[in-house]
């Protein structure tokens, strides 16, 4: 490895401790969060060896990677780790390092509509953003479907699209707070 | 009692109900909602930047000096991790440096420990005791994480409120393992298996009905019930009803004032056997 | 007052910065001094020989010594001294090695300057010294020793054998603690209450040990050498000395049957019980809360030993030392609610364990599964439960758990060589002698184990079922076992905060008692006369809890064996003729050592010299006998009497935390500016507001105050009486016009030369900003002088490069 390549991936490391929080250095590899992880058995690398990935600054296999977007946002890792790491953290670090860097998927799109809608509209309404998912994703299409007429023939699509006054007040939340 | 009223996207889409039967059942208690003016989205799990997290939610909880109630877990969750982080006070001058109302804190509570505060033991508001319904507690995770009020792992507070009702609870191992939503969209099996597993789980511990506390569970366990039922090969057949429809049937509020038509696997047959022990009694 | 001014050279130490010659002849006309000197080493015999020499033909009656830190060679000079006849305390150090020649290597001509300021200072205090003459008190021969676990055992033991009276006060009704319920210990495998019962019986017999069990300490008051302590003996119920200890027959007539405190939840007893068949004493007692009064045992006992009237009786005993050896409690494994104890009857903590595994335990040495009562086939150990947990505020390792489960593991299997045992752990520590060689045997037996932290358990089909990452190979698994131990981490004794709390113990954030130091005085507590053994101040095995107790004696003895105390003589004393008893003092003495007679009075045994009251003490009742107001007046003018640089920076200093870390800043090399004139206190509470404003009426630009870092004060909480002191000092400084920054605090420990340089700098850039003194009140008034100022000592006159 390059000293270059070497210097670029410490500052890689120290944005997502800026990130998730200085606590990860000091990860002993217990592994009670993959353990705890009910999509673990999708996950290569697991939780823990991300964080192991992170710590060492390898940022490419960190960032490439299923297990970002196995993460269900459960937090059992969160409030089982022995240190007062925050995986979960972890993990949303490196979602929006990906994002900042452009890194594309399906996954990375969902989030990104999903943001977009907030930005613009204040509020999320399902049938706009599955719509847009389906662009990028059509394989989600027999499951949206049968959830759709599900949804519809219960009354529980929302006709309009909700906006709400304070969407320039939205839009420079999510701009500015986001560095 | 007065609160802010936070209902939370899906109240205008997939959790209907929760909305209405939250309304409803607040009414009933006698707990004045005043809906928070011109709320915006709490970014669900999706938004991934803790700082416009923290900001999405300061700006719901800068609208109120109330305390503010919730029927959605997810909302709950963010609230509160939010309020944590604003007690950092480099966080707070910087969220509020986008912010036009300025936050400067905030009581977050979820509705249904608001409900069993409001409810007696042995309340003669109950008209309609559940008296052996066997109900399923499925907390999910974001009610009771990150640890705050209650056990992270462990709570009891679904199954008190059950009891209250004088219904029967059934303990789930699952009660708060993830019901698998927030992939749902991009990652189907994945979501779809661990929400069979609790579906099955309740079923075999011959659950009559499911109670959540969130939309998203809502959404995986009863909209998705009977296609998990196809894929899977195997029948549930057990309604899901949220914590507030559940107290409602027992406060006596009819069907359509707790929107029971709007779950997917009706529990109106659950509903008419309460009734019919009543009535036997 | 003759004085003698010794300037060391230090060889080139002092001698290449500093010019020596002309720190010599500066210092032979400054008033009162008789005779100069340069001397090559000063604490070398030859210059000690020369300063002994020169009190005897000039004779002088106070020395002043400039070389390097008195923290350094402050007893060197007071034993010459004393050799030659003078009072010890007649010594003054001026500190121009450390805190001068050191940390301005490049700037000579300014060193040699404040070098000169140093000298005057010294000086200037050495003119008011008092001798002193240290004081002796007669003291008690007696010790407390309270808790009867291993550590208080062998405390008691030998000071009763060195002579020395022990009253041995425990808890429960036996003395024994926990290692009296162990099975086997490891590294060797033998039996624990074999070793232990014949020392417990020893204690129980030995002519200079009083045995109070079934009793608590209520009250401590006094100090060092003569403490007064109350406490309770509780109501056995039974009278002690009648009851033959035959265990049985009262206790097979009982009807009530309770869960047994030591069989943890998986044995029985009834409600009157003996502990366990080596208890000592060996009597019955009563659980009162247990039982019914139905007075059958009263009829069964044979030697009619049974008392349902008896009451608790009261003590009070006076004892020169107390050691406190009240041990450990394990940790609540249902507080890990994932790990399903209390709601998984297979879910046992290492100390069920270790009740089954021993002989006369409650399965008779079985190791059965509690839901079925069939001998386990295959066993799960857990380690690190409640400990090396933030999750349950236990970041700590407890240190022996690695080792038990290691020793239990071996002793199933060596009872049941085919159950298949597996260890998860983190890491295995197994750091003392034999311990490593003891993991590899485990390891030869063929006992599994795997790396990792096990997330949850849950029961599936009637067994025990783990979840857990096994980190060496990345594979996430679920392992079915019959038994899981989990072997839980130790907790301070909650019954030992009332303890705490009435002697004035300080707690690490761990919660465990804090010794004075963590390493140089590893059984002394702050308190004086107070010591701690065994696991009061952290988990330990037993043999470091045995050497704990004989090293807490021996302390104990060291203090009390002469039958006097010799006191230093640096304490604070009052002016009755002053004291106006607003008992401002009571409540701020950090060794509790002032009472509220009328006047206060200072007891001098307990009194450690911080010197916090003479600043709080509103009517200036208060002065200390070493540091005295006068002295530190006098310090504070000399510094100020010639004004060569701006800004001139008059800073106190801590003696145990920021003045050590301006020695190391010397020791270290670390160079900065040499605006500062640095006066010792015993601690930064000393600083009284007189002396802040008086530095700066003198034209003193600024006073730095630096003191220990919040929390490890010495005394206490001295540095946090100092900040509120300071800042209601900036409060006034801003009343009559003055920048309130021209008084600073800061914090640092003995460790942070370079954080004490530090905040040095950023002052001096301060005080620039601000301008020299008075610049404030002239930008407001037009040129008018301060209320604090003086004509003649304005800041244009010091203001030269």
């Amino acid at each position: 490895m390059s000293a270059v390549t070497a210097a670029k991936d410490m500052e890689f490391k120290s944005e997502v401790l800026r990130l998730a929080g200085p606590e990860m250095q000091t990860c002993i590899q217990c592994g009670t969060c993959s353990a705890s992880c009910p999509t673990a058995h999708l996950m290569n690398p697991s939780i823990r060896k991300l964080v192991k990935l992170c710590l060492e600054g390898r940022k490419k296999e960190a960032l490439h990677n299923e297990t970002l977007w196995l993460c269900t946002s459960c937090l059992l890792c969160t409030v089982r780790c022995p240190r007062g790491i925050r995986p979960k953290a972890v993990v949303s670090a490196l979602k929006d390092i990906a994002e900042r860097e452009g890194v594309r998927g399906r996954d990375a799109s969902y989030e990104e509509f999903f943001l977009k809608q907030i930005k613009s509209n204040g509020r999320i309404a399902e049938l706009p953003l599955t719509a847009e998912f389906l662009l990028v994703y059509p394989q989600a299409a027999v499951q949206s479907m049968q959830m759709g007429l599900e949804l519809i023939s219960k009354g529980k699509i929302a006709a309009k699209l909700e906006r709400i006054e304070g969407r320039d007040e939205v839009k420079r939340i999510v701009e500015e707070l986001r560095e | 009692m007065k609160l802010a009223y936070y209902p939370g996207c899906v109240s205008l889409s997939t959790g209907k109900e929760m909305d209405i039967s939250t309304r409803a059942v607040c009414a009933a208690l006698e707990i004045e909602l005043e809906e928070l003016s011109d709320w915006n989205c709490c970014g669900a799990t999706h938004v991934s930047n803790e700082q416009v997290a923290t900001g999405l939610a300061a700006r719901n909880m800068a609208q109120t000096e109330l305390p503010i109630m919730t029927p959605c877990s997810i909302c709950y969750s963010n609230l509160r991790s939010a309020v944590r982080r604003l007690e950092d006070l480099e966080v707070r001058e910087r969220v509020n440096a986008v912010l036009e109302k300025k936050y400067s804190g905030a009581a977050v509570r979820h509705a249904l420990d608001v409900i069993l505060e409001s409810l007696e033991k042995k309340d003669e508001r109950i008209v309609l005791p559940l008296r052996e319904m066997k109900v399923a507690a499925y907390y999910g995770c974001l009610l009771t994480r990150p640890a705050g009020q209650y056990s992270p792992q462990f709570p009891t507070i679904l199954e008190e409120l059950t009891r209250r009702l004088e219904a029967e609870p059934v303990e789930l191992r699952h009660k708060t393992a993830c019901c698998g939503g927030p992939i749902f969209m991009p990652r189907e099996d994945a979501a779809d298996d661990i929400a069979f597993a609790i579906l099955a789980e309740a079923k075999e511990a011959g659950a009559e009905v499911i109670v959540t506390v969130c939309p998203l569970c809502h959404l995986m366990l009863d909209a998705k019930q009977r296609a998990l039922e196809q894929k899977k090969g195997q029948k549930i057949g057990i309604p899901v009803l949220y914590v507030t429809q559940l107290v409602g049937i027992a406060l006596g509020l009819g069907p359509e004032e707790l929107g029971l038509e709007m779950n997917s696997v009706s529990p109106m047959a659950v509903v008419e056997r309460a009734y019919e022990k009543m009535a036997k009694e | 007052m003759p004085t003698g001014v010794y300037v060391c050279h230090c060889g080139l130490n002092i001698a290449g910065v500093l010019n020596v010659e002309d720190l010599k002849s500066f210092a032979e006309k400054l008033p009162g001094v008789a005779v100069a000197r340069d001397l090559q080493f000063s604490c070398s015999d030859i210059g000690q020989e020369q300063i002994q020499k020169d009190i005897a033909e000039h004779k002088l009656d106070r020395v002043v010594v400039a070389a390097c830190s008195p923290r350094l060679h402050e007893p060197t000079f007071r034993r010459a001294i004393s050799k030659a006849g003078l009072n010890p305390y007649m010594l003054e150090m001026a500190n121009i090695r450390e805190q001068c020649s050191w940390v301005h290597m490049d700037q000579p001509a300014m060193a040699t300057e404040k070098a000169k300021d140093l000298i005057r200072m010294a000086v200037a205090k050495a003119e008011l010294l008092q001798p002193l003459e240290p004081e002796s008190i007669p003291v008690s021969k007696e010790v407390l020793v309270v808790g009867g676990g291993v550590a208080g055992i062998a405390a008691a033991l030998d000071l009763a054998d060195a002579g020395l009276h022990v009253f041995l006060v425990e808890r429960r009704p036996t003395i024994g603690g926990y290692m009296a319920l162990l099975t086997d210990v490891f590294p060797t495998n033998d039996c624990s209450i074999c070793v232990l019962g014949p020392k417990m019986s020893e204690v129980y017999n030995h002519p200079n040990i009083t045995l109070y069990t079934y009793s608590e300490v209520l009250g401590v008051e006094g100090s060092v050498g003569n403490f007064t302590v109350s406490g309770v003996r509780r109501a056995r119920y039974v009278d002690e000395k009648l009851c033959k200890g035959c265990i049985n027959e009262c206790a097979s007539a009982c009807p009530v049957e309770v869960s047994s405190e030591y069989d943890f939840g998986i044995g029985k007893r009834k409600a009157i019980y003996v502990p366990y068949p080596q208890a000592v004493p060996l009597a019955a007692c009563i659980d009162p809360k247990a039982c019914i009064g139905c007075s059958r045992c009263a009829e069964a006992c044979p030697a009619d030993a049974v008392r349902l009237e008896q009451e608790a009786q009261d003590f009070k005993i006076n004892v020169g030392a107390i050691i406190v050896a009240t041990g450990w409690q394990p940790f609540d494994a249902a507080r890990k609610e994932e790990y399903g104890f209390g709601r998984y009857r297979d879910v046992i903590t290492t100390l069920q364990m270790e009740r089954m595994l021993n002989a006369s335990g409650p399965t008779k040495g079985e190791v059965v599964r509690p839901s079925t009562g069939e001998i386990a086939g295959s066993i799960a150990f857990l380690q690190c439960v409640g400990s090396r947990d933030a999750t349950v505020g236990n970041c700590y390792c407890s240190r022996i758990c690695c080792m038990a489960s290691l020793k239990n593991a071996q002793l199933v299997k060596e009872k049941y060589p085919d159950t298949d045992i597996t260890i998860y752990y983190m890491d295995i520590r197994a750091c003392g002698e034999g311990y490593e060689e003891f993991y590899i045997r485990a390891q030869k037996l063929g006992i599994n184990f795997v790396r990792s932290r096990v997330s949850s358990i849950q029961e599936e089909e009637g067994r025990i079922s783990l979840i857990y990452e096994d980190t060496q190979n990345g594979e996430i698994r679920r392992a079915k076992h019959d038994l899981a131990v989990l072997s839980v981490g130790l907790e301070p004794d909650s019954n030992a905060e009332v303890l705490g709390n009435l002697l004035g113990l300080s707690r690490r954030p761990d919660r465990f008692f804090e010794i004075a130091h963590p390493k140089m005085r590893p059984v002394e507590a702050h308190i004086d006369g107070v010591f701690i053994a065994g696991c009061a101040s952290g988990p330990k095995e037993i043999p470091i809890s045995i050497a704990q107790g004989s090293a807490a004696a021996a302390k104990a003895l060291k203090l009390l064996h002469r039958g006097f105390l010799e006191l230093e003589p640096t304490s604070a004393y009052v002016d009755p003729d002053k004291c106006i008893q607003c008992k401002l003092c009571v409540d701020i003495c950090p060794k509790k050592a002032i009472s509220v007679k009328s006047p206060a009075y200072v007891d001098e045994a307990a009194c450690k010299g911080c010197g916090s009251c003479a600043a709080a003490c509103p009517v200036d009742a208060i002065d200390m006998r070493f540091f005295s107001d006068q002295q530190i007046l006098a310090q504070v003018k000399a510094a100020t009497e010639v004004k060569r640089e701006f800004p001139l920076i008059v800073a106190f200093l801590c003696n145990w935390c920021s003045y050590g870390a301006a020695d190391l800043a010397g020791t270290s090399r670390i160079q900065y500016p040499t605006n500062a004139r640095n006066i010792r206190v015993m601690c930064s509470a000393r600083v009284d507001p007189s002396f802040v404003l008086e530095a700066l009426r003198q034209g003193a630009d600024g006073v730095l105050i630096a003191g220990c870092r919040i929390g490890e004060c010495h005394y206490k909480d001295g540095n946090y009486q100092a900040l509120q002191r300071v800042n209601v000092l900036k409060g006034v400084l801003e009343k009559v016009g003055l920048d309130p920054g021209r008084v600073k605090i800061v914090w640092c420990a003995a460790s942070e030369g370079e954080i004490y340089a530090q905040d040095l700098r950023e002052f001096i850039a301060e005080l620039k900003a601000m301008g020299p003194i008075g610049t404030e009140l002239k930008r407001r008034d037009g040129g008018q002088q301060p209320d604090l100022a003086q004509p003649g000592n304005g800041p244009e006159e010091g203001e030269k490069p």
